[in-house]
């Protein structure tokens, strides 16, 4: 309970000064570039790769990325780069 | 040039055998293995590429962890190819012969390119840069390009700027030519226009002066046209110019003898090729001279060049010798006549200048075993010339 209202203050904050909220909360920032790339930062890992879906576990939520001939083509702890032919990128809490 | 990076690194495809490979590839993440192109094989494990550092990582990560198992599938790049040649001690040397030589060859200068030179020719720039150290085949640790810049002023005098960019074995020289000073008319130096040759002038425009002659005058060499005297008012002497155009009449003649040599091919021939290398000629024959007594000598550079259009530095100097006598032959008349008749008009063309031939005839004589062409012609040309008034014509003037 202190740790969710911990968080709720957090966002305050950051709502209050206008900060970036993957610099303040590490919430992820998805960047989705055409319709061949998409930029995902502040992941904690991934849940399910594939051809048609990865998953990555985000701060409270999931990316799901749906697509066909999807690969990972880039990977570090807090970044990742898939490439394919993207159809659609979903936030699943 | 990701590609070419990672080749030059080494790099190795690598399958990642765990029940959950998203596991691995989380572990990997979080170990900092540097990986790319993942994805999920067939059998369900992960395939992924990684460098040499990243696979070291990974072993370590794989071990630490008792996760996942690593095998290569493959391994590509520099540093695998260098382990698999490590005992072949010629194929080694060679290797790093020509990465010496590449490396040498990097710091001598084979190819100049002159750029921004209109007038000033190309070679007369080359032959100065020469004089001052700077050729093909030399250096580029011994080249100073401001000092040789500075220099290269003094030696060419109608440049007013040059540059010397240093593109590794490529020297790019960039030049500015003077803008030649117009000629300034010292209004204040009386000056009359006269004529330089006998014609009938059919057209006169006094720009400034008092014009002494009308069209259909007849002028003689040296009569005043445009005076230097104003007789308006008291009269003054000003600075007199202006165009006179006058048709003049030419009688041009040449002779030439009917008996001459000619060339003959005995239809011996004979090559040989030399090559030129950073400015130094190799001769690929033994003997050298003429190999002829009488004979004509053809020679062709031609510069090697990649099919991109880089040049090398190598020259193909080709020449043949093609041997001839002099036999004894008679020119033709009309021969003779048709050669006459061409220098005939070439001579006229320059006596005219700017000017152009109104109606010519050319008139034919042989004799003697001798052929004489006469051309007459009538043109219209310049014949004004400016010219200072002497002081006793400034004199005559003022008491005039």
């Amino acid at each position: 309970m202190r740790k969710k209202r911990g968080g709720s203050a957090l966002l305050k904050a950051v709502e209050l000064f206008d900060l970036p909220g993957e610099a303040g909360l590490g919430v992820p920032r998805v960047t989705v570039t055409g319709a061949h790339t998409v930029h995902v930062e502040n992941h904690r890992g991934l849940l399910e790769y594939g051809p048609e879906t990865i998953i990555a576990n985000c701060a409270g939520l999931m990316v799901k990325i749906r697509g066909a001939g999807l690969e990972i083509s880039a990977m570090s702890d807090m970044e990742l780069v898939v490439t394919g032919k993207v159809a659609g990128v979903e936030f699943i809490s | 040039m990701g590609a070419v990076m990672n080749f030059i690194r080494g790099w190795a495809r690598v399958e990642l055998t765990c029940r959950y490979s998203e596991r691995a590839v989380n572990i990997c993440a979080r170990n900092h293995v540097e990986f790319w192109d993942l994805k999920r094989a067939d059998s369900g494990a992960a395939q992924m590429s990684v460098s040499i550092p990243g696979y070291l990582k990974l072993r370590q990560a794989a071990g630490e962890t008792g996760a996942f198992s690593v095998k290569i599938v493959r391994r590509s790049g520099v540093p695998f190819f260098l382990w698999r040649i490590r005992k072949r001690y010629a194929l080694l040397a060679g290797l790093l012969a020509c990465l010496f030589l590449t490396g040498l060859s990097s710091v001598y200068v084979w190819q100049i390119d002159v750029v921004g030179n209109e007038t000033v020719p190309t070679s007369q720039i080359l032959a100065a840069l020469k004089k001052e150290g700077v050729g093909i085949g030399t250096c580029v640790l011994n080249i100073t390009e401001s000092l040789v810049a500075n220099r290269m002023l003094l030696d060419v005098p109608e440049l007013s700027f040059i540059t010397l960019n240093n593109h590794g074995s490529r020297i790019e020289v960039i030049v500015r030519e003077k803008v030649a000073k117009p000629e300034l008319y010292d209004r204040d130096v009386p000056t009359g226009v006269y004529a330089r040759k006998a014609g009938i002038i059919s057209e006169i425009t006094a720009l400034e002066g008092w014009g002494c002659v009308k069209a259909g005058d007849t002028v003689d060499e040296g009569d005043t046209l445009i005076s230097a005297w104003v007789p308006q008012g008291k009269g003054f002497l000003t600075h007199a110019y202006g165009s006179v155009r006058a048709r003049t009449w030419y009688e041009l003649r040449l002779k030439m003898p009917l008996a001459a040599d000619r060339k003959a091919y005995t239809g011996k021939k004979r090559a040989r090729t030399a090559i030129i290398l950073g400015g130094k000629r190799i001769n690929l024959y033994f003997m050298g001279g003429n190999p002829y007594t009488s004979c004509d000598k053809m020679t062709t550079y031609e510069t090697l060049t990649l099919p991109g259009g880089a040049v090398l530095p190598v020259t193909v100097v080709r020449e043949r010798f093609e041997e001839y006598e002099r036999t004894p032959a008679a020119l033709s008349p009309e021969e003779a006549e048709r050669i006459l008749s061409v220098k005939l008009l070439e001579l006229l063309e320059q006596e005219i200048g700017d000017g152009w031939i109104v109606s010519r005839e050319f008139e034919t004589e042989n004799r003697d075993g001798a052929v004489t062409v006469t051309l007459r012609a009538e043109c219209v040309e310049e014949i004004g010339v400016q010219r200072e008034l002497t002081e006793e014509e400034i004199a005559a003037a003022g008491q005039g």
